[in-house]
């Protein structure tokens, strides 16, 4: 203590001889810290581009539900058509999900959903709506919520009623007939309106594995009523069709959505249906299983390398930076040989004149760090203004930066500091 | 006694040929006593002041200040030492470019592990005597030689130190000048500094208890005692 105590004394004096040694070299200053300045940005800016794909890819899959598995029906060529006949598979169809609900119980929900080529009658060429027959719980798996009226519920689907619940763009574009209670022309037949879908953000991209499906452009009718329409273009041709013989009534499914309870049972309900699946189909290969929590991972892995390499290439700006901190140290040590001698002869330490140079080093980065915090920022702001940039900051986006200029004052000022400390006093200041 | 040094040799290693400063010197000064060290130019006046003043380390020799192996000390210790004990008045008065005459000043006291309370006082009471009061905020740039000498003196007083070292502080004054510095240099002497001052003035060496010269790095046998 006795020994530590006079240097913390003197330790809080230094700073403010820090400070005024460098506002007498404004300029130089300056531009010592344009380099920081510059690195800081870069980072931030990096970080903030991964963060904001990173979040964009989340929102993504998150959408698709991470309790969720889909299995999707998977279109034939005519060899493995001919194959799925000879294996007896008749494609994907509700009671496949009938089965896995039986012999695995954490699946609490399961949906199934088909799409219909028809259109709806009086709708202009560019407005085309998707129209699909959708079993009743699929708002609830997929956290759908309804702006007005009800969705289709599991009546509709046994009476086969004319029915349909719209998205919130098919709801607009139909103006006053696409209110509740109306009734709107698909293909031959009339349905009822009797519900609307709330608005959902557009998602604009499409994931890699699975298709995000634009909910605000899609009509739902109950699973069954497809086959009043007229069905030219379904899909059913292409899988099974030779079997519908045995459940006439069945729709073959193009998508089928099975809710988990838990996101922990994921994993291994994807195996178990798969197995449960290659058993009712015969190993026909007609179908395939995509898990969102599988995708999740992945993404957030490859996520994590991009962040790297990002956080890489910036911190090799921030190094040219620390070059440039270091350059400008080291010259004026030289320039300040004759000052540190003398400081030395009166009593400075080589502690005192490693901390004065390293603190004059320190606030130079961090107040180009601060700079560069406030810049980088504003870029961000600005070009998040003018074009489709995605970038999130975040916290860490601030402080990393920061920190990082913080360490490279500290790094790079550290040998500067040094050849200043272990001069000789008096050929220091006998130095021109 | 505070300055005990013997057989001081100090070579300085130039290129191929080494230049020696010292020769072999005992030196000697009890606390109070006021030292005047004369000889020509390059006789090594400075490099021996430099070594009392614990700024250099002689190259061999014994160097005792105030009880302290010198020689044996660590950095730190030394540097302690220059701070508290001791008030160096350099040839070339060395001055902060960048500080002001006030900051000049007060730079031991950064450094300085006494307590310094009365630090304000004694800077402005040092700033005071050398008549210099009303330039505090003008950087030595701004000053005349006298002035910064006069500054330089100020530095070495403010922190009271046991051992004043003074290297020609009359060198560059007017003899009217000159005298009231060194009317100021006997007033810390009665007031019980040490000094050791190097000067080429026979006139001013009167001011001292005992004068030393040196020669070629060596003490010349007769010392004119005063
Ligand atoms: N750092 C150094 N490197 C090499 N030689 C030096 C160094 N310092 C002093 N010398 C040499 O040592 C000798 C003594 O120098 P010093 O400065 O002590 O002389 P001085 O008596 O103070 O002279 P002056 O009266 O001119 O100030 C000189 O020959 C000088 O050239
Ligand atoms: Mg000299």
């Amino acid at each position: 203590m006795e020994k530590l105590s006079p240097f913390l004394l003197r330790f809080n004096k230094t700073p403010s001889i820090a400070f005024r040694c460098l506002l007498q070299q404004k300029l130089r200053s300056i531009l010592s810290i344009v380099g920081v300045i510059c690195g800081v940005i870069t980072v931030l800016i990096m970080l903030g581009t991964g963060e904001g794909a990173k979040r964009k890819i989340l929102a993504q899959i998150e959408r698709l539900g991470t309790r969720n598995i889909y299995i999707q029906s998977v279109t034939l060529n005519r060899d493995q058509t001919a194959r799925a006949a000879e294996l007896r598979s008749r494609g994907l169809r509700m009671t496949d999900g009938v089965y896995i609900q039986k012999s695995f119980p954490e699946a609490v929900r399961t949906a199934g959903l088909k799409e219909i080529k028809a259109g709806i009658l009086g709708a202009s060429m560019e407005f085309s709506p998707q129209i699909v027959a959708s079993s009743e719980s699929y708002d609830e798996i997929l956290n759908l919520s309804i702006f007005s009226g009800r969705f289709l519920t599991r009546i509709d689907i046994e009476q086969q009623n004319l029915v349909c619940v719209l998205g919130n763009t098919v709801a607009k574009r139909l103006g006053a007939k696409g209110n509740p209670g109306q009734l709107i022309r698909i293909q031959n037949h009339l349905f009822r309106v009797v519900g609307v879908l709330t608005g959902l953000d557009p998602v604009s991209e499409e994931h890699s594995a699975i298709a995000i499906r634009n909910f605000n452009n899609m009509v739902f009718i109950p699973i069954g009523t497809e086959q009043f329409i007229d069905t030219s273009g379904i899909k059913s041709s292409s899988t099974g069709a030779d079997h519908s013989f045995l459940n006439k009534n069945e729709s073959v499914l193009d998508e089928m959505v099975i809710q988990m309870q838990r996101t922990d049972v994921v994993p291994h309900a994807a195996h178990l249906i798969q197995r449960i699946m290659d058993l009712l189909h015969y190993k026909a290969d007609d179908f395939q299983i995509v898990v969102p929590l599988e995708l999740l991972k992945q993404s957030q892995q490859t996520q994590r390398t991009l962040n790297i390499l990002l956080a890489a290439i910036a911190s090799v700006s921030l190094i040219v930076g620390g070059i440039g901190i270091m350059n400008i140290m080291l010259a004026t040590v030289s320039e300040r040989t004759r000052e540190i001698g003398i400081r030395r002869a009166v009593g400075a330490t080589r502690l005192d004149i490693i901390t004065q140079f390293l603190i004059e080093a320190v606030i130079l980065t961090f107040s180009g760090g601060i700079v560069g915090v406030l810049l980088g920022t504003a870029v961000v702001r600005f070009a998040a203004g003018v074009g489709e940039w995605h970038i999130v900051i975040t916290f860490q986006a601030l402080a990393i930066p920061l920190a990082m200029a913080v360490f490279v004052g500290i790094f790079f000022g550290l040998y500067p500091a040094y050849r200043a400390a272990k001069m000789n006093p008096v050929n220091a200041f006998r130095h021109e | 006694m505070l300055i005990e040094a013997k057989d001081l040799f100090k070579r300085y290693p130039t290129g191929r040929v080494s230049v020696d400063a010292l020769k072999g010197i005992d030196f000697f000064a009890d606390e109070g006593e006021f030292v005047a060290v004369m000889g020509p130019s390059g006789s090594g006046k400075s490099t021996l002041l430099y070594i009392l003043g614990c700024l250099e380390l002689p190259t061999s020799g014994f160097y005792r200040f105030d009880g302290m192996d010198v020689l044996t000390a660590s950095d730190n210790a030394l540097s302690q030492i220059r701070a508290d004990a001791i008030g160096f008045i350099f040839q070339t008065f060395n001055l902060v470019s960048t500080l002001t005459l006030y900051e000049n000043v007060e730079l031991p006291f950064y450094y300085s592990r006494k307590p310094e309370k009365a630090k304000p006082q004694r800077i402005a009471e040092a700033i005071e005597r050398v008549g210099l009061k009303d330039r505090i905020r003008h950087r030595p740039s701004e000053l005349s030689g006298g002035e910064m000498q006069r500054v330089a003196i100020a530095r070495a007083l403010a922190v009271r130190p046991k051992l004043i070292l003074a290297d020609e502080p009359t060198g560059n004054l007017d003899s009217k000048t000159g005298k009231e510095i060194l009317g100021l240099f006997s007033e810390m002497h009665s007031e019980g500094a040490t000094i050791v001052m190097v000067t080429h003035d026979i006139a001013v060496a009167h001011y001292a208890n005992r004068t030393v010269s040196l020669k070629d790095g060596k003490i010349e046998p007769v010392s004119v005692e005063v």
